[in-house]
């Protein structure tokens, strides 16, 4: 993005205001990012305020290596993954053979069905489990709709691995909602 | 890989996505502080930097000339003595020499301004 680039050379030559720019077009994203890494909405706005600041501060860090989006969401997802680290969760241990062995096709099939309330709230349910990185993969990949390589290089892993735990993740979800299915029959 | 429209809805309904009223406005400000402290931060590394060079400077100068050129100052200097001829010329001298300092201070102080409405028109 040229303009990005425009930007952020008049910043860094005595512009700030400019970074005004930023705000508006990324304030919403990282917000969204953040707010589901951590438990409630004052930590995630004090959060995105401080990617923000210290993006400002590391402006001139910044290379071209990636693009400027990216280099933010990790800013923010470093950010966030350390305020939580201190409060884990643990998700309860899945039977590694019964997650290996669900077939592609049936949690393909799963997922794309957004009709049936009771399986969207048992889903949110199922995602607060989640640990920090697979809660980042699902909404920069679902929600934010970023592509394997960008959520790769904002996680900082390789694609490959980003689809793996990609799948992981889903069929994890799938087998945490199966197991409560099953509890309250 | 498939399109998770129920991830994508389950993470939506989870968690609110908008930001509070304002907070671009609160944000800008804490950035335009944020450059102002980096600003006075720079300046004042910039100057720590100057005056370690500059003292590390005259150290080495005096620690050359002394052990390497066994240079004395009252042997090289000869006696100083000023006839009323001379010390016209130093006050004149000086005169000019604050004149000048007093010309690049409004140069600095016009530059400064003009750079401020510059930067506020543009």
């Amino acid at each position: 993005m040229t303009d990005e680039a425009d930007y952020i050379r008049r910043i860094l030559d005595g512009e700030p205001k400019l970074f005004s720019f930023f705000l508006e077009r990324y304030s919403r994203p990282i917000y969204s990012l953040i707010i589901q890494l951590v438990p409630n909405h004052e930590d995630a706005e004090e959060l995105t305020q401080d990617t923000f600041v210290k993006a400002f501060r590391k402006l001139d860090a910044f290379k071209n290596d990636c693009s400027f989006s990216t280099w933010l969401y990790r800013i923010a997802y470093n950010t966030a993954i350390s305020a939580t680290r201190k409060r884990r969760i643990v998700f309860p241990v899945l039977d590694e053979n019964v997650v290996g062995n669900i077939p592609d096709e049936t949690i393909d099939a799963f997922f794309e069905n957004d009709d049936n309330e009771e399986l969207l709230q048992r889903l949110e349910q199922a995602i607060d489990y989640l640990n920090s990185e697979e809660k980042a993969l699902i909404t920069l990949y679902y929600m934010e709709e970023k592509s394997v390589s960008d959520v790769a290089s904002i996680l900082e892993l390789s694609t490959d691995n980003v689809k793996v735990k990609l799948f992981r993740v889903r069929k994890k979800l799938y087998e945490w909602i199966k197991r409560k299915d099953d509890e309250s029959r | 890989m498939s399109q998770g429209k129920a991830l994508k809805s389950a993470l939506n309904n989870r968690r609110p996505t908008n930001l509070p009223y304002g907070f671009e406005q609160l944000m800008m400000r804490r950035i335009l502080l944020e450059a102002e402290r980096k600003k006075k931060r720079s300046f004042v590394w910039g100057l720590i930097v100057i005056s370690f060079v500059s003292i590390g400077m005259i150290a080495a100068t005096i620690y050359i000339l002394t052990y390497y050129f066994s240079f004395s100052m009252y042997l090289a200097l000869p006696d100083i003595s000023f006839s009323s001829q001379t010390q016209s010329w130093f006050v004149a001298c000086g005169y000019i020499a604050v004149l000048m300092l007093a010309l690049l201070a409004l140069d600095g102080y016009f530059r400064n301004l003009w750079q401020k409405r510059h930067g506020q028109s543009s």
